[in-house]
């Protein structure tokens, strides 16, 4: 039988003279024996097919049976009890009114609380990039062997099957070679830091006896599993390699590599090692450790997760765990949940364990379902939604030569949606949004389904008291230039919730004076329920407000506006432009002020808040030549079929589409160089020629995407948000 | 000891006579961290050991000469300059001006332009317009060590200027007379060198001097054309013969060669008039350069006595930029800007006319903190590197290991040698710090730029 040690810990000793240096620690006749075993077995380093014992376990089992190995001392215990710090024999007393297994639940809640709203929000939304399918019985295995080995109390778990495979789709892609001859790539790889890394690869790969795609394909082979632990707060790695030779040979590689960089004069030995059930680890600093378990590598950035993972590692090696009680991630029901609806051929997959992390108290902010700005809760007001009630979120990644999929979906039921967020949904749950705004030179589009009027009207119950205040002056404010119209219920609900966003390049050509920031101009158009009533009103509360700026803007020497109207058959319009300075009628580098002609347009049914007159006009005339769009009407005209975000609104009717043009993109960002330059060089204190190299290689490695598109669908059962990053020709 | 009745007995032939090392004051690196220190910001290893290659006088000549060098830099912060200036805030300047104090090659230029800002001191939180800032700050520089007759004829028709000082407009019926007033207490004369009539009658000669469209211009129809007195002098004077009347001053030349002593050599005591006449009789003499008057007092043996050597109080910009250059630092210049306003010396916001008070005045217990905290946050930042590297690679490159970096540091960083008690609490603990070596070393150093002894410059 092994024994755990209570004693037993995972310190480190320096395995030089230093000051890290401890007295080795005694170690108790069960501990050696324990030792002993377990490095056999370590040795012999066979797993038995884990996805059996998933099946096995029963449904709702709340301890495990501890099975010793003479057979007579058998005692129950924790499923998830700190093993290693419990006194022997362990005794699991069911009457007990705190289970083990809840006190752990609830340490795992306090762990899981110290983690910030902010790590949660970031956690979830990688979450976003990724998709869920079907994989291989083969696949299914190795997953099963690397959650046997992870605690159950981890939160998120991510699966990379085959790194190898991705490293070689990036190495070989046509445009790896075309970003290689780019003059500021090239200067990046003679920076100093690109001089260091190269030469540690080179001393990395002289250590490994191979190039380095070779040594990843030998020592991931099995696959890279990252998960975090709700209870230590701590996250863990296992990479598994073809043999534990290559494990050993990358270990001792490193470790060269390491003590080589340490400083000179420094007696300490940067590598610490520590010993825990006969299974040797590795501290390098403070927050990485590492313990080769047979062919698995084990890295962790905290000692308690590490002794966890070696736990299931030993006790299921050694035989001694009866299967049928024993819990590990691979026992989780989230777990379970998310491999039925893992991905099919995505190369990365994983996901998250809303439930628990919410039930924590970790990021509670997030799951209130009320936010401090109105712009977030307009844009994933439905999506926080979810968050609430939602039990998982699964991601998946694929990536091939021509784009990069990234994928999130989490179970959604409409009966989750309170009315509040009606206006996200619709009343049934599946409002669609408009089609995309096509534009000359379109940097961005974004479509959405958003009733304004009764966001506007249930803002108390969506945002934050704070929030909440503040809509309320606006609304005091917007009442007074509206004429005592209340602005949500008179004023916005004379809108359509079909919402069109547009943004395009500006053409400065022939413009003067030209600013020295060239922003790109935007547009908004909306549909008017009335429009003989509602126009006159908009029109006078924009002519009002140009005017209230150029009072503002005379007492503060700002530029002044002059309003000027136009009409034709198709539109009418209203619009502002500022007037140069005399003398700076020329200039070239006006006031960021010149990039604006504020402009209101009106059609038959719709209306356009342009920020220039040329897009308000463009946009007017192309509505007034095509169909006019309507609110349900995804498959309108205005959506060219060669693209393919529009394309795939067609068929799904998402409730949000979004498209990014990267070579506009690039375009714009090109036209505004210098400043990305000093920002560059303000915020990172790099010298001319670094920025400049930074900056290229962003507009470089900008120009080899074509599009990026977003939509987010919600149908019966799943709430989706798709990325596709399409890569140029 | 240093003291007032020390300091007024010194010898002013000896005082501004050029230094030559001796055994008692050697040209050692302690030195040429002292000249690199006052002159500019701090010198990094490589620019001591240059220095010591050559005597104190080449030293401060190049110093000096540099300034007619290094175009490409000048063009490069020029451009960040224009770039920043696009945004319209003059908080951003300020971190492109604080970027420029970090690159600079021409430090003495750098300092001086700080000087004159102080001086000619004029606050963006009133003017609130970037362009005006910078072209005034582009005045300063250029004549920062060239005339400064230039230089006050330039101020009195600078628009930041007179917008600070409410002078935008001055009409003939109703003369303003800050900017007449600040003419002659803050910029050339000081208090007790003319009467309230002197003002009156200075402020007539300024009518019609005002700011149309961010422009300067004369409106010949307020301009008060009438016989004035002015210190002495009658005559139908308009503001450029009132500057030049004023810089005809006996007073004028004491008054900034003892500003200017007091911003190179020490903060206390004042420099008599016996002391600085023969600095300002060659100032005079030379048709008011300010170059020569520099580089004199720069050579001087009064400038490496123990009269001068740790007897100023760092200003913040000198904390900051000063260890920052010792180790070759960069950082993001946007947050090292906010911090430098946090602790009293945000750059184009000056507290008020006056400028900065300097000496004592910067150190307080709370910008002691303050100072400590601002180290603490550019050591934290991610964008803070050392030679482009981090600090465990720059002190390998610099062949420096855990037992010599104090003394590298100190040697570099602090005027005298650590108290020994404090130095071996310092040791123990960086000793026993178990963190990364990165760390700890970056610890290390924030604990030496907290000391009282590095707040000495």
């Amino acid at each position: 039988m092994i024994h755990r040690n209570p004693k037993s810990s995972w310190s480190y000793k320096a395995t030089s003279s230093g000051r890290n240096k401890k007295a080795p620690e005694s170690k108790s006749a069960t501990g050696i024996v324990g030792v002993a075993k377990a490095a056999q077995v370590v040795s012999q380093c066979s797993f038995r097919p884990l996805s059996r014992k998933v099946a096995e376990l029963p449904q709702g089992a709340t301890s495990h049976h501890y099975k010793g190995t003479a057979g007579t001392n058998t005692h129950n215990i924790s499923p998830r009890g700190r093993r290693d710090r419990l006194p022997e024999p362990l005794q699991y007393n069911p009457s007990f009114p705190h289970s083990p297994n809840k006190i752990m639940m609830k340490n795992s809640h306090r762990s899981l609380r110290r983690l910030s709203p902010l790590g949660i929000l970031a956690a979830v939304l990688g979450s976003l990039l990724l998709s869920p399918h079907q994989l291989p019985a083969q696949s299914a295995a190795k997953t099963g062997a690397a959650a046997e080995l992870l605690p159950e109390t981890c939160v998120a778990f991510v699966v990379v099957e085959d790194l190898s495979a991705i490293a070689d789709l990036v190495i070989n892609h046509p445009l790896r070679q075309e970003l290689q001859q780019i003059p500021a790539f090239e200067q990046l790889m003679r920076s100093n830091q690109m001089t260091q890394f190269r030469a540690g690869l080179a001393l990395f790969e002289a250590g490994m006896g191979a190039r380095w795609p070779k040594v990843l394909r030998q020592l991931t082979s099995g696959g890279v599993f990252a998960a975090i632990d709700g209870e230590t707060d701590a996250f863990a790695i296992l990479i598994r390699a073809e043999t534990p030779e290559a494990l050993q040979q990358f270990r001792d590689t490193v470790f060269s590599a390491v003590r080589g960089g340490k400083l000179p004069g420094s007696e300490a030995d940067p590598i610490k090692t520590g010993e825990y059930r006969g299974i040797t680890a590795y501290g390098i600093g403070e927050d990485l450790k590492l313990a080769p378990l047979g062919s698995w590598l084990l890295v962790t950035n905290k000692s308690d997760l590490g002794k966890k993972i070696v736990d299931l590692y030993v006790d299921a090696q050694s035989g001694d765990l009866d299967p049928s009680l024993f819990h590990s991630l691979a026992d989780s029901s989230a777990f379970r949940q998310a491999m039925r609806s893992r991905p099919e051929s995505n190369q990365v997959w994983g996901y998250f364990d809303i439930q628990a992390i919410r039930d924590s108290g970790a990021g509670a902010e997030l799951y209130s379902g009320r936010t401090d700005n109105p712009l977030a809760e307009i844009l994933f007001g439905g999506i926080v939604a979810n968050l609430k009630e939602t039990p998982l979120a699964c991601f998946g990644l694929s990536l091939n030569q021509n784009a990069v999929h990234l994928t999130a979906r989490t179970p959604h039921q409409q009966a989750w949606i309170e009315a509040d967020r009606s206006y996200y949904f619709g009343a049934d749950g599946r409002a669609a949004a408009p089609p995309l705004l096509q534009a000359n030179k379109r940097l961005f589009a974004m479509s959405a389904y958003r009733d304004m009027s009764e966001m506007w009207l249930r803002s108390a119950d969506l945002m934050t008291e704070n929030a909440v205040e503040k809509l309320a002056q606006a609304d005091t404010q917007l009442t007074t230039f509206f004429s005592g119209k209340d602005f949500g219920e008179d004023i916005l609900a004379a809108l359509g919730p079909a919402v069109q966003l547009v943004a395009v390049e500006q053409d400065f050509t022939a413009m003067l004076p030209k600013p020295a920031i060239h922003l790109p101009a935007f547009a908004l158009r909306l549909e008017m329920k009335t429009p003989q009533q509602t126009a006159p009103e908009f029109r006078r509360v924009f002519q009002s407000f140009i005017g209230f700026l150029n009072v503002v803007g005379a007492m503060n020497g700002q530029p002044q506006f002059d309003l000027s109207e136009e009409r034709s058959e198709e539109f009418a319009m209203v619009s502002a432009r500022y007037v140069a300075e005399k003398g700076e009628e020329a200039a070239e580098d006006a006031p960021i002020n010149f990039n604006f002609s504020p402009s209101l347009v009106f059609g038959k049914r719709h209306m356009i808040l342009s920020s220039t007159q040329a897009l308000g006009r463009e946009l007017a005339l192309q509505v007034a030549s095509s169909a006019s769009p309507q609110t349900n009407a995804v498959s309108s005209s205005a959506i060219p079929a060669a693209d393919p975000a529009d394309t795939s609104a067609q068929a799904d009717a998402p409730n949000t589409i979004a498209n990014l043009d990267a070579s506009v993109l690039q375009t714009v960002l090109n036209d505004n160089r210098e400043q990305l330059i000093a920002q560059n060089m303000l915020e990172k204190g790099h010298a001319r020629e670094a920025a400049e190299g930074e900056i290229g290689l962003l507009l470089a490695i900008i120009g080899f995407f074509e599009q990026a598109q977003l939509r987010l669908d919600a149908a019966e059962d799943f709430l989706e948000l798709k990325l596709q990053l399409n890569v140029r020709d | 000891m240093v003291n007032n009745e020390n300091w007024n007995r010194l010898d002013p032939a000896w005082a501004w006579d050029t230094f030559q090392p001796s055994q008692e004051t050697p040209w050692d690196r302690r030195a040429a961290a002292h000249l690199y220190r006052r002159a500019g910001f701090a010198a990094n290893s490589e620019q001591l050991e240059a220095a010591l290659e050559q005597q104190p006088a080449d030293v401060v000549r190049q110093f000096v000469q540099s300034q007619d060098q290094n175009a490409d830099f000048e063009r490069a912060a020029d451009s960040l300059a224009q770039a920043v200036l696009a945004s319209g805030d003059p908080k951003r300047l300020s971190a492109a001006w604080t970027y420029r104090l970090l690159h600079t090659p021409n430090p003495l230029r750098e300092k001086m332009t700080l000087f004159w800002h102080g001086h000619f001191a004029t606050s963006a939180a009133k003017v609130e317009n970037a362009d005006l800032m910078w072209q005034q700050h582009q005045l300063l520089r250029a004549e920062s060590l060239g005339n400064f007759a230039d230089l006050v004829q330039g101020i009195a028709q600078d628009p930041a200027m007179l917008i600070y000082l409410d002078s935008a407009s001055n009409r003939k019926l109703r003369p303003n007379e800050n900017f007449a007033r600040e003419l002659m207490e803050l910029f050339c004369l000081g208090e007790g060198q003319y009467s309230e009539q002197d003002v009156q009658q200075l402020s007539r000669c300024f009518t019609g001097w005002e700011i149309k469209n961010n422009k300067f211009r004369k409106n010949r129809y307020q301009q008060d054309r009438g016989q004035k007195t002015v210190l002495g002098t009658s005559g139908e004077f308009d503001g450029e013969d009132a500057v030049r009347i004023v810089l005809e001053q006996e007073s004028m030349p004491l008054f900034i060669v003892r500003k200017l002593v007091r911003f190179f050599v020490c903060d206390e005591p004042t420099a008599s008039d016996a002391l600085v006449q023969p600095l300002a009789a060659d100032f005079r003499q030379s048709g008011l350069q300010i170059a020569p008057l520099v580089q004199r007092i720069l050579s001087s043996n009064l400038f490496f006595s123990q009269h001068a050597v740790g007897r100023k109080i760092r200003s913040p910009v000198e904390f900051a930029l000063g260890f920052l250059h010792a180790v070759e630092g960069t950082t993001n210049t946007l947050q090292l800007a906010e911090g430098l306003a946090g602790i009293g010396q945000g750059l184009f916001y000056p507290p008020n006319v006056k400028g900065w008070d300097g000496g004592r005045a910067w150190i307080n217990s709370s910008t002691l903190i303050g100072r400590a905290n601002l180290a603490q946050r550019i050591l934290n930042d991610d964008s803070t590197r050392f030679a482009e590297g981090n600090l465990e690679s720059f002190f390998a490159m610099h062949q420096v290991s855990d037992s010599t970096v104090i003394d590298w540091l100190q040697e570099r960083l602090l005027v005298q040698d650590i108290n020994p008690a404090v130095r071996r609490a310092i040791q123990d603990n960086f000793d026993q710090d178990a963190r990364a070596s990165e760390q700890r070393l970056r610890s290390l150093l924030h604990t030496l730029v907290s000391l009282p002894d590095y707040q000495i410059g």
